[in-house]
């Protein structure tokens, strides 16, 4: 029997705002001392009443249209209704039966094709506190309640764990690129809840339980917990029986995870409209209004970017990873036509600036040079004036120090040697210097590579090594 | 309107976790299905295609700006838990909901 | 010992400024009122004797120097905010409500908070978790609710005036049973940040008083758009004390034949005949109305009060303040169980029960949403009779104040009771208790006056109206 998982998706993101959801409180909590980020309205106190966030809303509805979604232009909050101890009102503030946004979309690249997810909706609401252990006692900590959620539900439309990988990574850098959010795993601005079951491959219907996993904090683990899924469902299948409708939790960071001992009736939140709340409402003109700071997305980037500047996929991907990178590249090419050394700029940016910068965990924002004066350390080496070798240490010193390229290498007399004398001159020398090894040249092709090297030697590095290939050539011929 | 029974009343405390005492069900029951009572009214009322009023004065987006404004004292925060420890409040059963 | 009683904020000021008495003899005056009668009727939880006398040193304001007690669900800082219940008894409060600070910054002199009915659950404070707050006129009758405490200290003259809150009849009800002015405002004209919540489409802060005039005063200092409530009417303070018009020529009253009926008591209803005969001889046009049945009231009233109660109560869990057992249940929430089964009186759990029963699913529909479709019906009644007059009279209870032990085993009490008040709170709209009279025991009568949402002046210009032509 051949098995395949049915995969849903709800992620919950952190839009990025000064102040909490419902409050004025200061949103920047992470790390600080419990209980200081808090007051009546975020603490349940009684008596407080919430006031939503204008900046929180307008965030969710730029995400929505961002993601294809329609958007319910009358819309209003909700209350949903259940008890734990960090929910300090005893409902949240949600919203229910009108999202502010609904059947959306977000395309993902698989192996080359492209595969559209379907959004159900997005919709908006208020976090928790936090809960932590601490032997028998259980810590609350409420600096975390009340910070303004934004709730994305897929539609079952994953088929691996693959493509949940690839959705994840695109939502994280769309809403980055819209400066919806940081999405900041570590800091648990945007977190996961698997919805999954496994029925066998083929059947056209979908089953009748499905498995909730909550609380997934990185996209590793959620690959990890995908795949221990799918192994327990597929077992508990092949044995005849079927798995739980439940929730369960994770055990630790492999992806295994548990039955929890919460008993899961299906919970009766009681929803109903919050009277604290007016309705909310976005007339056409705001919503044009908001579509016009989009801005250009991702794979629209990407593909105007093979399109345009006749790069490889992998280059473009790469190139797009966040709209930084992207327009530091649109900036060094600027005044450049030629799509040669377009693609030349693209290869130095990717491999070398950005391996500099990972190398020492730094930024792009403190790149001591700035776009253009990469572009002319390109034209430089494509022009043959500067070797590639040579080029690289160039490099190396205006990301130490800022200089301009034409600064270092007139500074240090790095031009390139391409003068046919005086390189034959040299091939003459090293030539001279090295009978052993001319003596081999007819049985060891890699002889003139090493007599190359050593015109490299004496150059310094400097010598155009196809013009001091074609003389050594020559001068054997 | 349906009647009631003790297990209805079972699962509504439940549901807002307040703890009925078994010898106290009974009274609850008839407070319920007195407190119910008057709804049998609404039968003769046709209300097909009215709105519902969650608002009386027709206000919208009545929302704020993204400003900060200051939060509590931790003291204050905590003035009123009654096991307070190193500034969180605590319970003393733990949570077993996996995290 | 100077006679407090009947005091008016108009009356204490001149007082001062002609030397008469300071505002430290007035203060002082009010205190010995509460020490001589307070222990027998209980309109107090608390006393706040120190921050009124600290209030004294600001003096030129509003309200500077004027006792004035205030409902014990109003959060003020730093004093025990119980809202008249057990499993708040010891919460003290770290922020002020709105109407709090505006009392304040206007030189507010408190005195105390009073006793409720616990978290506004009735319509006679004998359901406060402490003690019954008696009638004035008759210690053997309840005072009315849930603002009880309030409108005694004025009755009896413990206060000039003081602040409850309305979310059927509760500023309207007592203050008709204890023979006092008791206005409420349109829904949102007051600020809700900081009143622990009721009903949270319904509650509406209100006053009593000993005239019309203080009442118009009171409005204008409290009311105005709080961007901590975002149901607030958003514009800014009203103006309506110097705006006071007593004449009466011409105003269309309205007077509902559903609210004459059977249901209401012979002597009420005579009272009340007899007040709509000096608006009609000063040259009001008195016109019959037909309005919606107010047994919907009691139904939509019940449901949607209790769904919003239900869900209101929700955050008390006994973690963050409140009542925590000494039982050490297994689960945490076992715990908040034992918390809230404990804390909570008996008004609190059957309205909650009630309430989560009517939002539960299976059931929303038939009960909470058809509440809301008849709510509707109920605010389109009442939209119709405002076309055709300017304000709706009758009595606004359709008893006087029954006797001591009418909630035992009545737990409809409350919202049958309000029956007249009822309908004009679904719809939020603006209306004032006026006494015109006692029955044959000595009980006091009131007269309410109900006008269309936003009309506060053409409610407080009827009801003065009729005060100057009956002082």
């Amino acid at each position: 029997m051949k098995y395949e998982p049915i995969i849903g998706l709800e992620v919950h993101l952190q839009p990025k705002t000064k102040s909490k959801m419902f409050c004025g409180c200061d949103a920047d909590y992470f790390g600080k001392q419990p209980n200081t980020h808090t007051c009546p309205v975020c603490l349940g106190l009684p008596g407080a009443l919430p006031v939503p966030n204008e900046e929180a809303l307008d965030k969710c509805v730029k995400l929505a249209l961002a993601l294809n979604c329609k958007i319910n232009k009358e819309s209003k909050f909700d209350r949903k209704n259940y008890f734990y101890p960090d929910l300090p009102k005893g409902y949240q503030i949600s919203q229910y039966d009108l999202p502010l946004g609904y059947e959306g979309f977000v395309e993902i690249d698989i192996d080359g094709d492209s595969r559209r997810i379907r959004l159900t909706r997005i919709h908006i609401e208020e976090d928790t506190g936090k809960s932590l252990h601490e032997g028998d006692l259980t810590l609350l900590d409420f600096n975390k309640s009340g910070m303004p959620l934004l709730e994305i539900v897929t539609e079952p439309d994953f088929v691996d764990e693959i493509e949940v990988e690839q959705f994840a990574k695109r939502l994280r850098q769309i809403v980055r690129y819209l400066d919806i959010s940081d999405a900041d795993m570590e800091k648990g601005q945007m977190r996961f809840e698997l919805n999954m079951s496994v029925r066998e491959t083929g059947s056209k219907e979908l089953p009748d339980y499905k498995v909730e996993v909550k609380n997934i904090g990185s996209i590793s683990v959620l690959q990890k917990v995908i795949a221990f899924e799918f192994k327990r469902q597929t077992e508990l299948l092949e044995k005849g029986e079927k798995p739980a409708q439940e929730t369960r939790g994770l055990k630790d960071m492999t992806g295994e995870t548990l039955s929890q001992r919460v008993k899961e009736d299906s919970e009766d939140y009681r929803y109903f409209p919050e009277p604290d709340i007016p309705p909310i409402t976005y007339s056409d003109e705001k919503i044009e209004e908001i579509k016009t700071t989009i801005g250009e997305l991702p794979n629209e980037k990407k593909h105007r970017f093979i399109d345009q500047y006749n790069l490889e996929p992998s280059a473009a991907e790469t190139l797009v990873a966040t709209k930084r990178k992207a327009d530091w590249f649109e900036d060094s090419i600027k005044d450049i036509s030629d799509k040669a050394l377009i693609a030349e700029i693209a290869k130095w940016y990717v491999g070398d600036v950005i391996g500099l910068l990972k190398a020492d965990k730094k930024s792009l924002s403190s790149l001591k040079f700035p776009p253009a004066d990469l572009a002319k350390l390109v034209s430089l080496v494509k022009e043959g004036k500067l070797t590639g070798t040579l080029g690289k240490q160039v490099l190396a010193k205006m990301y130490k120090t800022g200089d301009k390229p034409d600064d270092i290498v007139a500074a240090e007399g790095l031009e390139v040697v391409d003068d046919e004398s005086e390189l034959k001159a040299i091939a003459q020398k090293v030539i001279d210097e090295n009978p052993k090894v001319v003596a081999d040249i007819s049985k060891n092709p890699n002889a003139i590579k090493f007599l190359l090297g050593q015109i490299m030697k004496e150059t310094r590095g400097k010598a155009n090594p196809k013009t001091a290939e074609k003389i050594l050539e020559s001068l054997f011929a | 309107m349906a009647k009631l029974t003790k297990d209805d009343i079972k699962k509504v405390a439940d549901l807002i976790k307040i703890h009925i005492p078994e010898e106290e069900l009974d009274n609850y029951l008839s407070q319920l299905e007195t407190a119910l009572d008057p709804v049998n009214d609404f039968e003769e009322l046709d209300t097909k295609g009215v709105a519902i009023t969650s608002q009386t004065i027709g206000t919208k987006n009545i929302n704020r700006k993204d400003e900060v404004k200051p939060s509590l004292s931790q003291r204050d925060a905590l003035l009123n838990g009654k096991n307070i420890k190193n500034g969180y409040f605590t319970v003393q059963q733990v949570i077993n909901d996996g995290n | 010992m100077m006679e407090t009683k009947g005091l008016t904020i108009a009356k204490a000021k001149e007082a001062f400024s002609k030397g008469e008495y300071t505002s430290q003899e007035l203060l002082n005056a009010h205190i010995n009122k509460i020490s001589e009668l307070d222990n027998k009727l209980h309109a107090f939880v608390d006393t706040t004797f120190e921050q009124a006398a600290e209030s004294l040193e600001v003096t030129g304001k509003p309200l500077s120097g004027i006792p004035a007690s205030i409902k014990d669900n109003f959060n003020w800082k730093g004093t025990k905010t119980t809202a008249s219940s057990n499993i708040l008894k010891n919460y003290i409060s770290p922020y002020n409500a709105t109407v709090t600070e505006r009392l304040i910054e206007n030189g507010g002199c408190l005195v105390g908070k009073t006793n409720m009915d616990a978290f506004a659950h009735g319509s006679s404070t004998e359901t406060s978790d402490f003690f019954t707050t008696l009638n004035p006129y008759n210690e053997e009758h309840v005072a009315g609710g849930s603002s009880g405490g309030s409108a005694v200290a004025v009755a009896t003259g413990m206060s000039v005036y003081a602040i409850g809150s309305e979310t059927a009849g509760s500023v309207r009800g007592p203050a008709s049973w204890c023979g006092v002015y008791g206005f409420t405002p349109t829904y949102g004209r007051i600020s809700r940040y900081g009143v622990i919540a009721m009903g949270s489409s319904l509650d509406r802060p209100g006053v009593f008083t000993n005239n019309v005039e203080d009442a118009a005063l009171l409005l204008d200092l409290l009311s105005g758009k709080d961007e901590r409530d975002a149901t607030s009417i958003q514009e800014p303070a009203m103006d309506t004390a110097s705006n006071l018009d007593a004449t009466l020529t011409g105003k269309r009253i309205g007077i509902p034949k559903q609210y004459f009926d059977d249901r209401i008591n012979k002597e009420v209803i005579a009272a009340i005949e007899e007040a709509i005969a000096v608006y009609k001889k000063a040259g009001a046009e008195i016109i019959e109305l037909d309005l919606l049945d107010p047994k919907y009231s009691i139904a939509v009233y019940t449901v949607v009060q209790r769904s919003e109660v239900s869900s209101n109560l929700a955050r008390i869990d006994g973690i963050r303040y409140g009542h925590y057992s000494d039982i050490e249940a297994e689960t945490i929430l076992d715990q908040i169980s034992y918390n809230r089964g404990e804390g909570f009186g008996n008004e609190a759990k059957q309205r909650s029960m009630t309430g989560a029963y009517t939002l539960s699913a299976g059931y929303y529909d038939a009960y909470y949403k058809k509440a809301q479709q008849v709510r509707t019906l109920i605010i389109e009644d009442f939209a119709k009779a405002f076309t055709k007059v300017d304000l709706i009279l009758g009595p606004t209870m359709p008893e006087t104040a029954p006797k001591l032990g009418v909630t035992k085993n009545n737990p409809l009490f409350g919202e049958l009771a309000d029956v007249l008040t009822e309908p004009s709170a679904l719809a939020g709209l603006p209306c004032i208790s006026i006494p015109v009279g006692y029955d044959s025991k000595g009980l006091p009568i009131g007269m309410q006056l109900i006008g269309n949402q936003f009309a506060e002046q053409d409610v407080l210009n009827a009801a003065y109206g009729y005060q100057q032509l009956t002082i």
